[in-house]
């Protein structure tokens, strides 16, 4: 699937999502979240590499937790997009 | 309860990790952490940085070093820490197991130690730990097999079984759950050590201080790689940061999933840390200087005793008339320095350096002192230095001052093509455990960035080459400012607008500015030490065979090593060679240290501005200045080489000088006090030792505080305090206050302008001597020259210089040329033999073959005995080195070089020579028989053969092909400039010979050339506007027309002040397309 975007997002003191909406549907966390870095191919498409901009080019925060909602539970793959902070779905697993 | 980082690489792990060690231990401290480690890739290239940093945060340091480790095969890289506290045994045992390591690197060119060879290191004590980490085969197995990952760590401990010898390091960076990196693997290798009873603890495995770092390491691994970003697996993320002591306990819980496990693993590695913390001092001999022992130098009894007799000794040799009044003061001063020497400990120093020195000469190898050392007559009269110090008026304390404890320098220059001999003497003479190379960090600079920056990106190689020729001068951090600023990058700029890998390539190329690149011999260094050396410094295998140190010099008097710098200079090598041959064609001895420094005809030689070829002021600069000072004794020399100085020309100094020697201005003393000390400058503070006799003499303190306020004038802290001290202290003395505010006006801003009297004053010696023998010599000096190419102009000028002397220049001859330029005899003159290694692509063994199997008596006998290549067969007949053994070097010959050519590439042309060689022979017999009616070469095809064979414009100038339009151009020639008035209109031609780019009081950049027409050199001046019209052409070009302005700048200097250049070549063809 594409990538949608969570939207309404709310985290807790360690920066997890604990709820969020998707398909215009909010979901609340079922399981404990894991964070964890994947890593992007800043080469194949970045501006600019100055010094401060590294982390964000070479790195995206990944989380993975289950979550339920009216539809029922799924295993979401969340993306937090640095420095737009932007959320998105990567993948959803009934 | 605290965290201590122990898996740290810092830059110095080089295409590995990303920050300095003072970076590093700064922000450890500035994060509360007590302490660091270090632990590069295969060395401790970085650990004496990294002890030093610690010390001056006031953090405890720790030293490792990651290496690979084999057995039947590859058990992967793991990190061994020293263990402290146990005077030097864990850093010794570190120490060796890298030189150990590294002894291998030779055959496999991989660097790794055995299984088997590592555990003797742990064979009756672990003073080391081995921690199984992220890298080892261990870890990698874990993910695959939990039984066969047992099994290895089974075997590991059969060969390590004392304790503290081994742990298990757990690191989790984040990564994707279950992949290489992640929680879940770090917890299978915690689960793996619980199994097998070994201890684990935690790291962070760190590559770079913040997570921005990482992006500058994706470039290092391309760098490491060899490869473009993208056609290897890169690293997985960004986290291997130096993370806060809360991110290492979150860390450690999310791997134990137990808060109580996750305690016992944070103690546990802090309990490693505790033993491996290093006591600087009783670990690794911090600041202790160490010297070989007496039995190694040969000496029984006290050294100083030894060195009072051996210096004593020297008076009578070098001042053998002395008068009794004389005698006295040479002998008061040596009692204060040998009082200086003693009271500081380094008496054997100074017997190691003279017997050394001593050695050197015993090798028959000509040598001289250089630097401050020049400033001792203790050096000189133990043979060490030639300057005397009494003559030239240099101060010991300049030298060595009872104020600091570090050993001072003595530096020795040494004939260049000989430099490997002398080292291998020292390794003989003080034993393989004394004695080991230095090393140097080369680093980062702007075209080494841009190359690797542009592979990384996977750019062209000629697009990235063409970047980086363009990149003068200036430091890659401010890439992106350059660009804007100067002309040579404009185009380049503009592409980075719309090019976004060149854009990426600005920043990158920024990032990767003077972090170390690789080790390399130090191009002068030797590390003298006692027995326990190699317990103090890992060694690895030096180019030249021999084994190097991995410290490098800043290093050396952290760790108490006396440092030896034997420089090797062409210069003194071009002088043996002279010599040499002078002796061979003259029979004539020359003793050229002997030779007086007074000789009229060499100073009227060196006022005619033809410096070219003569030690130090041969360059552009120098020239000009020769043309304004117009020296007449030996201390003006040192005064030239002085003053042209980046100190004392940032600090103004040239221009009142040479106006106070001309009488344009009268010397101002400021004080009849003074008169004497700047009398030789006409007023002007120029050494270090003149202001050291100011402060002397006005404010009564030692020579020696002296020099150390002149060393904290540099730091405008510690330079208050000294002006506080100064005027106090004059003005008790009954110095009046003007004269005091005056003359601290000038000695505030010379902390960083002065130049040190006693360098100059040794550099002198061989300018001086290298002049005497251009003067007498002419002919023997270029073949010197010519042989060990000294200068810093291409070796097609010195071809010119020999032309404007009148020195014939032989051409290459089969039968005539050696390997070295050698003079001959030709029609009862004497002329250089232009050697066979000129022609491009000739080997060793080609070259060899030839020397051995001359004479030849023809071409097939040649062909047969001397077996060249056809390449080097065809090049040898371009230039005309068969000319004579062809029997068609005569203008009357029944054949030409044309015929001999084509006979030649008829040959050339078949397939591979045959193996039937009789029928070759056959062949070859034929050669005899030349075509005939080729038409002649004409002389410009002739010299274009020599550019292209030899690089080197041989049978004439090449600027006489294009003389025919210079000369309706009316362009003036470098030796006619000199009698133009100034402010002249010229145009000047020749071939580019330097260009230079000084730095500037200005700051703004200026660009000298210097064109070479055969008739001389001509210098032209390009300031800003001049470059911008032309600025491609200045940095790329050979041949260039220039046109500007004569500025005259004194009796004998004159230069152009350019306006334009054009491309000579481009001149030529529109030219000849008009007249034809």
């Amino acid at each position: 699937m594409d990538f949608e975007p969570a939207t309404g997002i709310m985290l807790d003191a360690d920066g997890a999502p604990t709820c969020f909406t998707w398909r215009d549907e909010v979901f609340m966390a079922a399981s404990r979240p894991v964070r964890w870095y994947s890593r992007t191919l800043w080469w194949q498409y970045a501006e600019q590499a100055a010094v401060g901009q590294g982390q964000n080019l070479v790195e995206t925060e990944m989380w993975r937790l289950w979550a339920a909602g009216h539809a029922g539970r799924y295993f979401f793959q969340l993306r937090h997009r640095m420095p737009d902070n932007q959320w998105e779905v990567e993948k959803a697993t009934p | 309860m605290s965290f201590t980082h122990l898996n740290v690489s810092s830059a110095f792990s080089a295409h590995y990790g990303v920050n300095r060690p003072n970076q590093l231990a700064a922000a450890a401290a500035a994060m509360g952490f007590p302490a660091l480690a270090i632990t590069d890739r295969d060395g401790l290239y970085g650990a004496i940085k990294h002890i030093g940093a610690c010390i001056q945060v006031g953090i405890i340091p720790i030293v490792g070093v990651s290496l690979e480790v084999t057995a039947e095969k590859s058990l992967g890289r793991v990190v061994i820490l020293a263990h402290g506290n146990n005077r030097g045994k864990g850093w010794a045992t570190l120490c060796r197991i890298i030189s150990q390591a590294q002894e291998h690197r030779g055959k496999k060119k991989e660097i790794s130690i055995s299984i088997t060879e590592l555990a003797r290191f742990f064979k009756d004590e672990a003073s080391c730990t081995i921690l199984l980490g992220p890298e080892s085969a261990l870890s990698e197995l874990v993910l695959t097999s939990r039984a066969g990952a047992l099994q290895q760590l089974r075997q590991w401990l059969e060969h390590f079984p004392l304790p503290a010898s081994l742990a298990i390091e757990l690191v989790n960076h984040m990564t994707e759950p279950g992949a290489p990196g992640s929680a879940n693997h770090a917890n299978s290798m915690f689960e793996l050590s619980k199994q097998a009873g070994v201890p684990a603890i935690i790291t962070n495995a760190v590559r770079y201080i913040e997570p921005d770092g990482a992006l500058t390491a994706d470039i290092l691994d391309s760098a490491r790689n060899l490869e473009a970003l993208g056609l290897f697996a890169p690293q997985p993320n960004a986290q291997a940061s130096l993370k806060s002591w809360h991110q290492m306990a979150a860390i450690a819980l999310e791997i134990t999933e137990d808060p109580a496990k996750s305690v016992e693993l944070l103690k546990n590695t802090e309990l490693l840390a505790e033993k491996c913390f290093l006591d600087p001092q009783a670990d690794c001999g911090w600041n202790q200087p160490k010297t070989p022992e007496q039995s190694a130098l040969g000496i029984t009894g006290n050294p100083f005793e030894v060195l009072w007799q051996k210096s004593h000794a020297g008076i009578s040799l070098r001042y053998p008339d002395i008068k009794a009044a004389e005698l006295a003061s040479v002998q008061h001063r040596l009692s204060q320095e040998l009082i200086a020497i003693n009271k500081l400990g380094f008496a054997t120093y100074f017997l190691t350096v003279a017997d050394v020195a001593q050695m050197i000469r015993d090798m028959r190898i000509r040598i001289a002192a250089r630097g401050s050392g020049a400033g001792s007559l203790t050096n000189y009269l133990l043979g060490i230095s030639n300057v005397d110090p009494i003559e030239e008026g240099l101060l010991f304390e300049r030298f060595l001052s009872t104020e600091r404890s570090t050993l001072p320098d003595i530096d020795i220059d040494v004939e260049s093509a000989r430099r490997h001999e002398i080292y291998r003497g020292i390794f003989r003479r003080y034993g393989g455990n004394r004695v080991t190379l230095l090393s140097m960090q080369s680093t980062y600079r702007g075209r080494g960035a841009v190359r690797d920056g542009g592979m990384a990106l996977g750019l062209e190689d000629d697009q990235v080459d063409e970047i980086a020729k363009n990149m003068w001068r200036f430091s890659a951090r401010n890439f992106r400012a350059e660009m804007a600023e100067k002309p040579e990058l404009a185009d380049f700029s503009k592409l980075t607008e719309t090019d976004r890998k060149l854009n990426l390539l600005v920043d990158i190329t920024q990032r990767l500015d003077r972090l170390p690149r690789h080790i390399s011999m130090h191009p002068c260094g030797v590390i003298l030490g006692d027995s326990q050396l190699l317990d103090l410094t890992p060694t690895e295998p030096s180019g030249m065979g021999l084994p190097m140190s991995q410290f490098d010099k800043d290093d050396m008097d952290p760790m108490g090593f006396l440092k030896l710098d034997v420089l090797g200079v062409r210069m003194q090598s071009a002088m043996a060679y002279t010599i040499r041959e002078i002796a061979r064609v003259k029979k004539e001895t020359v003793d050229l240290d002997a030779v007086q420094k007074d000789d009229p005809d060499v100073y009227k030689m060196i006022r005619t501005t033809n410096t070219l070829g003569l030690f130090q002021i041969e360059s552009p600069g120098q020239r000009e200045l020769t043309g304004k000072h117009q020296p007449t004794k030996f201390n003006d020399l040192t005064m030239q080489i002085s003053l042209f100085r980046p100190g004392p020309m940032k600090g103004n100094m040239i221009k009142p000088y040479l106006d106070g020697r001309h009488g344009f201005i009268q010397p101002d003393f400021m004080h009849p006090d003074l008169r004497e000390i700047l009398q030789e400058t006409y007023g002007v503070v120029v050494f270090h030792e003149q202001l050291m006799r100011i402060m002397n003499v006005m404010t009564g303190c030692t020579l020696a505080r002296a020099d150390e306020m002149r060393r904290q004038l540099a730091n405008p802290k510690k330079a208050n305090a000294v002006a506080g001290y100064f005027k106090k202290a004059a003005a008790a003395r009954g110095y009046k206050t003007s004269v005091i505010e005056r003359v601290w006006s000038i000695l505030e801003g010379f902390g960083s302008f002065g130049f040190c009297k006693a360098h100059g004053a040794a550099f002198a010696v061989p300018t001086y001597q290298s002049a005497w023998l251009k003067t007498h010599y002419p002919t023997e000096f270029i073949a010197g020259l010519l042989t060990h190419d000294p200068g810093m102009y291409p070796k097609r000028l010195l071809l010119a210089e020999a032309r404007r002397l009148g020195v014939e220049l032989l051409g290459i001859d089969v039968n005539k040329s050696a390997i070295d330029y050698v003079v001959q005899e030709q029609s009862g003159r004497l002329g250089v033999r232009v050697s066979l290694g000129e022609i491009s692509g000739i080997s060793k063994p080609e070259i060899e073959r030839i020397i051995c199997e001359q004479p030849f008596d023809n071409v097939t006998d040649f062909y047969l005995r001397a077996r060249p290549s056809r390449r080097t067969l065809e090049k040898l007949a371009l230039v005309g080195a068969l000319d004579e053994v062809a029997g068609i070097s005569k203008e009357d010959a029944a054949h030409n070089r044309a015929d001999l050519l084509v006979k030649i590439r008829q040959l050339s042309s078949k397939a591979a020579p045959a193996l039937d060689k009789n029928q070759l022979v056959f062949d070859l017999k034929n050669l005899d028989q030349l075509p005939i009616g080729n038409m002649p070469i004409a002389n410009s095809e002739k010299l274009a053969a020599e550019l292209q064979v030899t690089g080197m414009d041989i049978s004439q100038h090449q600027i006489e092909k294009f003389q025919s339009m210079l000369n309706e151009m009316g362009v003036v020639r470098a030796s006619e400039i000199g009698s133009l008035r100034s402010n002249t209109e010229v145009l000047v031609a020749g071939v580019r010979v330097a260009t230079q780019t000084p730095p500037m009081r200005s700051g703004k950049r200026v660009v000298f050339i210097s064109l070479d027409d055969g008739s001389g050199l001509t210098d032209a001046t390009f300031f800003d506007e001049a470059q911008r019209r032309c600025s491609h052409l200045l940095f790329q070009n050979k041949l260039l027309l220039i046109s500007g302005k004569t500025r005259r700048t004194g009796a004998k200097g004159i230069s152009i002040l350019a306006e334009n250049a054009w491309d000579l070549r481009q001149l030529w063809q529109q030219w000849e397309r008009r007249a034809s």
